[in-house]
């Protein structure tokens, strides 16, 4: 799967894009594929304040859970809200239709720690960590 | 042992198959193949998934005392088992909690013990330990077979075709003998771990890979570990280190039909005592409001008090929904009760339900056990 080189990657199997101060953020194929059949999507409210680290959602499959972590402080503007009912999207395109939060940014310097897709790439083939 | 996994007669198959392997109980086992873990549920409840069980070990015991033997260390009535037929057990410690959990096979001179994986270190010692003394011989021979289950609606038909034994006639848990692909010897047990009619095999380990690619060739399908995981939990049935563990007495997991307290052995006293006052706590279900599932080891709460804990969680495919079994106080574990389950610090409402989760429909034919 051809992951975009304007993203920011995590360790932790995030990806993020920032336009402006609007960070999209999602998960890597990566981690779609270790999760295993995908289940459910729990989202977030809109509006809710997330700092760095903190979880912003969370996807259940069969037979785990996955946290996913925001890199940056700020609030919820918008959730894939379809997800919750069907996260097939999730599955088969999660840097498009499988995104799964907007935040508008009010601290950017944790987006600033993460990988370009090169350094990420080389992450995944040093650590076959999940 | 080092920290290299060991293989089983199978695991290249595997590998080259679509499958994902990942350490399991020391050995490198297939968690799932291309289709996932649901598809393989799907296939097990209707019609016929194959899996690979060598890394489960198997003790066979002979000798003057055999029987003895085995009455003193397991808490079924041994003795009792006709031959030909299995039963379910469990060894105990002296406190009455859990060794392991094994299915007794009953033949003519000999008991055969299958036991779990993790086990495999500790079970074979733990007999010696505890039948010092006696006439009987503990023979480990999980190295020395594969082990293999057919489970689902479709596995009689399939094993029919390259198995020569009486399929028609084996009752659920007995067992015969039989070859496979005409010259194989096999044990052919109607047992499983998945709450569907099945079989599992015992024969040559050089015969792994002509058998299994028969069994795929007549229609049944792989199946990994993690599909295993969720029928035997939609099934409500126990998983070594979850439900049962050294901590938890199998009164308290609901495992009294795998125990006769009316004879002596290891554990007897403590769970004729602990029978007596009353279990503290109960395995129960819990029937979950929405979808986010409860995973082994979340608190479960009464009123914002401790109840007790998951055992285990999964998502249950064949329902659609969460599914969790939990060991939850005795006063609280009555069918229908009201109680929290903290998910990841959010608390979500759930109810005691019945167990099993999920159970077959039984023909006539294969009833019984």
């Amino acid at each position: 799967m051809k992951r975009p080189d304007k993203a920011r990657y995590s360790k932790t199997h995030e990806w993020a894009i920032l336009e402006g101060d609007v960070l999209t953020l999602g998960v890597t194929d990566w981690a779609v594929e270790h999760l295993g059949d995908l289940v459910y999507v729990d989202l977030p409210d809109a509006g809710k304040e997330l700092a760095p680290g903190e979880t912003a959602c969370e996807i259940e499959s069969v037979k785990a859970v996955g946290e996913v972590y925001s890199p940056v402080k700020g609030k919820v503007t918008a959730v894939n809200a379809g997800l919750a009912d069907d996260p097939a999207p999730l599955a088969g395109d999660p840097y498009g239709k499988g995104w799964l939060v907007k935040i508008k940014v009010s601290d950017a310097s944790g987006f600033k720690g993460l990988l370009d897709r090169a350094a990420y790439e080389k992450h995944l083939e040093t650590a076959d960590a999940g | 042992m080092g920290d290299a996994l060991r293989k089983t007669p199978l695991t290249a198959w595997h590998a080259a198959h679509g499958a994902r392997m990942v350490p399991f109980a020391g050995f490198e086992m297939p968690v799932q193949y291309e289709h996932g873990i649901q598809e393989e549920v799907r296939v097990v409840r209707n019609e016929c998934g194959l899996f690979d069980l060598c890394h489960m070990g198997r003790l066979v015991l002979r000798g003057g005392d055999h029987l003895a033997a085995a009455d003193h260390v397991l808490s079924q009535n041994v003795a009792k088992i006709p031959e030909g037929a299995i039963r379910y057990s469990l060894i105990c410690t002296p406190d009455g909690t859990v060794v392991d959990d094994v299915l007794v096979y009953r033949d003519a001179g000999s008991v055969h013990v299958v036991i779990n994986a993790s086990g495999r270190e500790t079970d074979p010692a733990w007999f010696r330990e505890h039948t010092r003394g006696r006439k009987v011989e503990i023979e480990d021979v999980s190295d020395r077979q594969t082990m293999l289950a057919l489970q689902g609606p479709k596995s009689a038909g399939i094993l029919g075709k390259l198995c020569d034994a009486d399929l028609a006639s084996l009752k659920y848990y007995r067992f015969t003998r039989g070859r496979l692909l005409k010259k194989h010897d096999a044990l052919v047990s109607r047992t499983g771990y998945t709450g569907e009619d099945g079989f599992e095999l015992f024969f040559a380990p050089d015969a792994a890979v002509a058998v299994w690619e028969a069994l795929v060739a007549a229609g049944g399908k792989p199946i990994g570990l993690g599909a295993r995981d969720v029928c035997r939990t939609e099934a409500g049935m126990p998983l070594y280190g979850h439900e049962i563990n050294r901590e938890i007495t199998p009164l308290e997991a609901d495992l009294r039909f795998g125990v006769d307290l009316g004879k002596e052995f290891v554990g007897a006293k403590a769970l004729r005592t602990q029978d007596g006052k009353g279990v503290p706590r109960r395995l129960v279900g819990l029937n979950v409001e929405g979808k986010r599932v409860p995973r082994e080891g979340c608190a479960v709460r009464s009123g914002g008090e401790d109840a007790g804990f998951v055992t285990s969680g999964t998502f249950s495919p064949t329902l659609d929904r969460p599914i969790a079994m939990a060991l939850v106080k005795t006063a609280l574990a009555k069918e229908g009760e009201s109680l929290t389950v903290d998910l990841r610090g959010r608390d979500v409402a759930v109810k005691v339900e019945a167990l099993p989760f999920y159970s077959r429909k039984r023909q006539k034919k294969t009833s019984g056990g």
